[in-house]
């Protein structure tokens, strides 16, 4: 037996026990609560990383719960999956690996962010069980096991966003998240019994093999669209999404982020593999694009108004949404065209995809930043701050990394992203591409404010005894600066390694459907 | 090369990039070490220029940056404000106008 056999199961089992024990683990005090909870969440980046190894190189992986072996997916008496299969292909791994990688830097830095607070085994096991949900999401091989993930995703988000129980705003922008996630939910699973009620399958790749596309499946389709393009806040179903990542604690609003990509992943997932050969794929992929533009232009130009830290970066998520939104939407609009795919659609989606772990790294930096902000000045309004360079200066250098990346600005990893997006949607419509680079310019407008209102000017009487952020936090968005670095310097490398393979694993939904049947 | 990103029409290399900033910076620097030294510090000629007129003394805040942009996109604003009532009601209604405009689409694009 070995460890990456059973690594698609234990990616999910680690948080989770990890999260059921942490009750018990807190009694024996805060220094060994923390190292179980840091060394949980490492091994769960071990175990994520070896599996992306292990994808990458040599293809799909499936685990079968309950059965004999791990990789017998049919049974004997039987030609269709019935038991619960996870399958990892690269593209499921290369997400896992943005958020699980954010959800260990988040638990390093709130060591000491969110110190002050009580309750923190209930803060810790809401956030290893987020991360489990997560994986779930991503990992799962049926419709029903994504629906009970995308509810244990909704259901620890929210408490994590209603963490200031004290604060009434906080508990309003918890409750429209669990509303909005609630309707989303309900509608996922309505998808899930039309398709069922129709083919007696729960599994993705058997359901994709045999789908017919009937109205009825039509119907779950638009559900299933809606109900995602909602959960990763995308324009006109993003207005929870300020709320949510506004109230949340900044370092949670981090790992908001890539929940929201677990649900665009769930996005993807289904309109490449289950849809993709669906004659009429075209009018989702425009359906999406459309939603990529409304995200890119609304999300900035909301996010320049903001005066509040943490809005204004939730109004950028939405924004950066919208690129990957774009990239990927123009490679299923060509989709069924092999040589507008291989002309700009592959590049379309490879710049898609690379910016998802792209805005991973950068937003998970930037929400950081704010948390010291907020740590250090105890207020979220930019107007009440100023002058904060000259008392936090590394902060500043992390903050200036993270808003150049996120700007596309060269030789950043946010560039490389957007430059293969830009490009490549050029050769499909202009005036796309064109929209998506007046974005960027509003975007590093829009960082440039928050860089002068927080950073520059004359230094405050009320900061003059401000001092750096502690350690750990440091170190946190140090990884996180040295990763956007890494990805802005190397980019040929990460596309190579792990954006190529992801994008195939979208394109040859054959590959995932032979990865069951 | 190490760092040459194959972009679609085109390529980019950071490597490369970083070694023009480098040589850029390094000609800048060798045009400003020719410049005038003996300007006098503490003086109108060191103190930021804003068009003509004293510099402010209170700091620019946040809300004040940009006011030009938010004027002349007042409507656009307002509209927006519009929109986004904060009202979980009204996210709902956007959902279920979302959902029925694809459903149209999609049947729509089936007949």
């Amino acid at each position: 037996m070995s460890l990456v056999e059973h690594a698609p199961v234990l990616a999910i089992a680690v948080p989770l026990m990890a999260a059921f024990t942490l009750p018990i683990i807190n009694r024996l005090g805060k220094n060994i609560r923390d190292a179980w909870i840091i060394l949980s969440l490492g091994l769960t980046e071990y175990i994520i990383l070896l599996l992306t190894r292990d994808v990458v190189s040599d293809g799909i992986r499936v685990y079968v719960l309950g059965a004999k072996s791990p990789g017998v997916t049919l049974p004997l008496t039987d030609f269709i999956p019935i038991r619960i299969i996870l399958e990892v292909d690269a593209f499921s791994a290369f997400i896992t690996t943005a958020s699980v990688s954010i959800a260990l830097l988040v638990a390093v830095y709130s060591l000491q962010f969110m110190r002050k607070y009580g309750s923190l085994d209930k803060y810790y096991g809401l956030l290893l069980l987020l991360t489990a949900a997560m994986i779930g999401l991503v990992f799962t091989g049926d419709l029903f096991s994504m629906f009970v993930f995308l509810e244990l995703l909704s259901i620890s988000s929210a408490a994590l966003i209603a963490f200031h129980i004290h604060r009434g705003e906080s508990l309003e922008a918890a409750f429209k998240y669990m509303v909005v996630s609630s309707v989303g939910a309900l509608m996922v699973l309505f998808a899930v019994g039309f398709l069922y009620s129709q083919y007696n399958i729960l599994n993705i790749a058997a359901l994709a093999d045999v789908i017919e596309y009937t109205f009825l499946d039509k119907v779950a389709l638009t559900l299933l669209v809606a109900a995602f393009a909602m959960k990763c806040g995308a324009v006109p179903l993003h207005m929870w999404t300020p709320d949510a990542y506004g109230e949340a604690p900044a370092p949670v609003s981090s790992v908001l982020v890539v929940a929201s990509q677990a649900a665009l992943y769930a996005l993807f997932r289904i309109s490449f593999t289950l849809f993709g050969g669906l004659p009429l794929i075209e009018i989702i992929a425009w359906f999406i694009i459309l939603l990529g533009v409304l995200s890119m232009f609304i999300g900035v130009t909301m996010a320049i108004h903001q005066s509040d830290i943490q809005r204004l970066m939730a109004y950028h998520a939405i924004s950066q949404t919208g690129y990957m939104l774009l990239g990927i939407g123009v490679g299923l609009a060509v989709i069924q065209n092999p040589v507008a795919l291989n002309s700009f659609g592959v590049k379309a989606m490879e710049g898609g995809i690379f910016h998802i772990i792209n805005h991973a790294l950068y937003k998970g930096l930037l929400f950081l930043t704010a948390g010291a902000l907020i740590y250090r000045t105890g207020t979220k309004d930019l107007n009440g701050m100023g002058g904060l360079a000259r008392r936090m200066p590394l902060t500043t250098i992390f903050f200036l990394i993270g808003a150049l990346a996120i700007a596309g600005f060269p030789p950043f990893n946010g560039f490389a992203s957007k430059l293969m997006i830009y490009e490549s949607v050029f050769r499909f419509n202009p005036l796309l591409s064109v929209i998506a680079m007046l974005v960027s310019i509003l975007t590093l407008a829009s960082f440039m404010k928050v860089f002068h209102s927080a950073f520059m000017g004359p230094e405050l009487k009320e900061y003059e005894g401000v001092r750096e952020v502690p350690k750990t936090m440091l170190v946190a968005m140090m990884v996180l600066a040295a990763l956007i670095l890494l990805f802005g310097l190397l980019p040929d490398k990460i596309v190579e390694w792990l954006i190529n393979p992801a994008a195939w694993a979208l394109i040859d939904r054959l590959k995932y459907v032979g990865g069951v049947l | 090369m190490i760092g040459l990103l194959e972009t679609g029409t085109g390529s980019w290399n950071p490597i490369m990039w970083l070694i023009s900033l480098l040589v850029m910076v390094l000609l800048a620097s060798l045009i400003r070490s020719f410049g005038e030294k003996k300007y006098k510090k503490r003086t109108d000629q060191t103190m930021a220029f804003f068009s003509g007129n004293p510099p402010p003394s209170e700091p620019i805040k946040a809300s004040n940056i940009y006011w030009g942009f938010f004027e002349a996109m007042n409507r656009y604003y307002a509209w927006m404000r519009n929109i986004h009532t904060g009202i979980v009601n009204d996210y709902v209604y956007w959902f279920i106008l979302t959902v029925v405009i694809l459903l149209i689409a999609l049947t729509a694009g089936g007949l």
